[in-house]
């Protein structure tokens, strides 16, 4: 089975090679973007940030939380690692409480 | 070898962009998400055992600025074409940092993890030497110019840091590659003006460019016309006014903008006679 190529997955080799390229086309580079490229990066860099979407869905009486693959939250049943590494945990009162979600 | 902690939530997404600007560098990438995630490994932390922990930012300027930036810095002033000097110590200095962080054994790359860290400190080589050399080419233009201006010592350490390259009249200025820029781009600019580089598709051309805030624009007086930044390749040489944030900001082509310059500080020091003479 094929591994998915990473900077993790490459041979010691392999990135050497990548590294031995990457300083030759970046000796001669001299950083200079398309217009285009350089206003819609600014623009992207100064917006506010996007909020961190948490899908939550009931399976029975239980929370599940998920987030996509791509966020820096984890989410596990009702559980969400934050990016500092506290975990917040969804807790709700009983429904006999009449607190229904 | 030392034990390296990415910031958390670091992903594997992440990871590729490191790995795809290692190998395809250039305009064809998406600098956007390449500058946050290398921002993010700014917090990444090696602990070398028996030494404490340090981030890779702090890896970065105490042993790789610390280290080659005087020189290739000093090195430039020496030169008469820092373009050309530029390129071939630019990759001296970056195999120095493969070989700085090797010796100092923070990098093998037969260890995957430590590869992120020789990662971060190539990419900042790349913005930050590069942003120097073209600073000393700034500079040296502007002289040749005729333009009076009091710019910082980028060979003495301390100065190199300040938040402005160079002062002309009341206005502060600063000078970046367009990817420099955006590497240190904030919500608030903190500069009168900034001079870049851009490459105009239309035309196929490198130009510089400066972004004036319009106080400065008004008072070295120019015209400018109100267009949508996509519509700036369609006026090369036209003075442009363009959102930007809350506010709005002058575009403008860099020759035009030092003989405006020029023509300001020319009118300043004809009022200044004026004033002594009465």
């Amino acid at each position: 089975m094929n591994r998915q190529r990473t900077i993790e997955t490459l041979s010691a080799v392999e990135f050497e090679h990548v590294v031995e390229q990457f300083i030759e086309k970046a000796a001669t580079w001299d950083g200079v973007l398309p217009a285009e490229t350089f206003f819609a990066a600014w623009e992207d860099l100064t917006e506010d940030a996007p909020p961190l979407e948490v899908q939550a869905t009931f399976v029975g009486d239980e929370l599940v939380l998920e987030t996509a693959p791509e966020s820096p939250l984890t989410a596990r049943g009702n559980r969400i690692r934050l990016e500092d590494g506290r975990e917040l945990v969804i807790r709700f009162r009983s429904f006999a409480s009449g607190v229904r979600p | 070898m030392p034990k390296i902690t990415l910031p958390k939530g670091f992903s594997e997404v992440e990871k590729t962009i490191v790995l795809d600007y290692l190998e395809t560098i250039g305009v064809g990438q998406d600098w956007a998400r390449l500058v946050r995630t290398f921002n993010r490994l700014r917090e990444a932390m090696v602990m070398i055992p028996g030494r404490g922990q340090r981030t890779f930012a702090s890896i970065y300027t105490h042993l790789i600025d610390t280290h080659l930036m005087g020189p290739f810095i000093e090195t430039l002033y020496q030169v008469d074409d820092v373009k050309a000097s530029a390129v071939r110590l630019w990759a001296s200095g970056a195999q120095q940092i493969v070989t700085l962080l090797c010796k100092a054994q923070l990098y093998s790359s037969d260890v995957p993890l430590t590869r992120l860290l020789l990662a971060y400190c190539l990419y900042w080589w790349e913005a930050t030497a590069k942003g120097y050399a073209f600073e000393i080419e700034i500079f040296r233009d502007l002289e040749g110019r005729g333009i009076d201006f009091v710019a910082h010592d980028i060979r003495k350490s301390t100065e190199r840091f300040t938040p402005y390259d160079l002062q002309i009249a009341h206005f502060l200025g600063d000078i970046k590659t367009s990817t420099y820029f955006l590497t240190l781009v904030s919500k608030t600019l903190v500069c009168d003006f900034y001079i870049t580089r851009l490459w105009l598709s239309e035309t196929r051309s490198r130009t510089l460019v400066v972004f004036l805030r319009s106080l400065m624009w008004d008072e070295i007086d120019g015209d400018t016309l109100l267009v949508a930044w996509q519509e700036l390749e369609n006026n090369p040489s036209q003075p442009v006014r363009i959102a930007h944030g809350s506010g709005e900001l002058v575009v403008a082509d860099y020759e035009l903008w030092k003989d405006k310059v020029r023509a300001y500080q020319t009118r300043q020091e004809g009022n200044n006679e004026s004033a002594k003479n009465h």
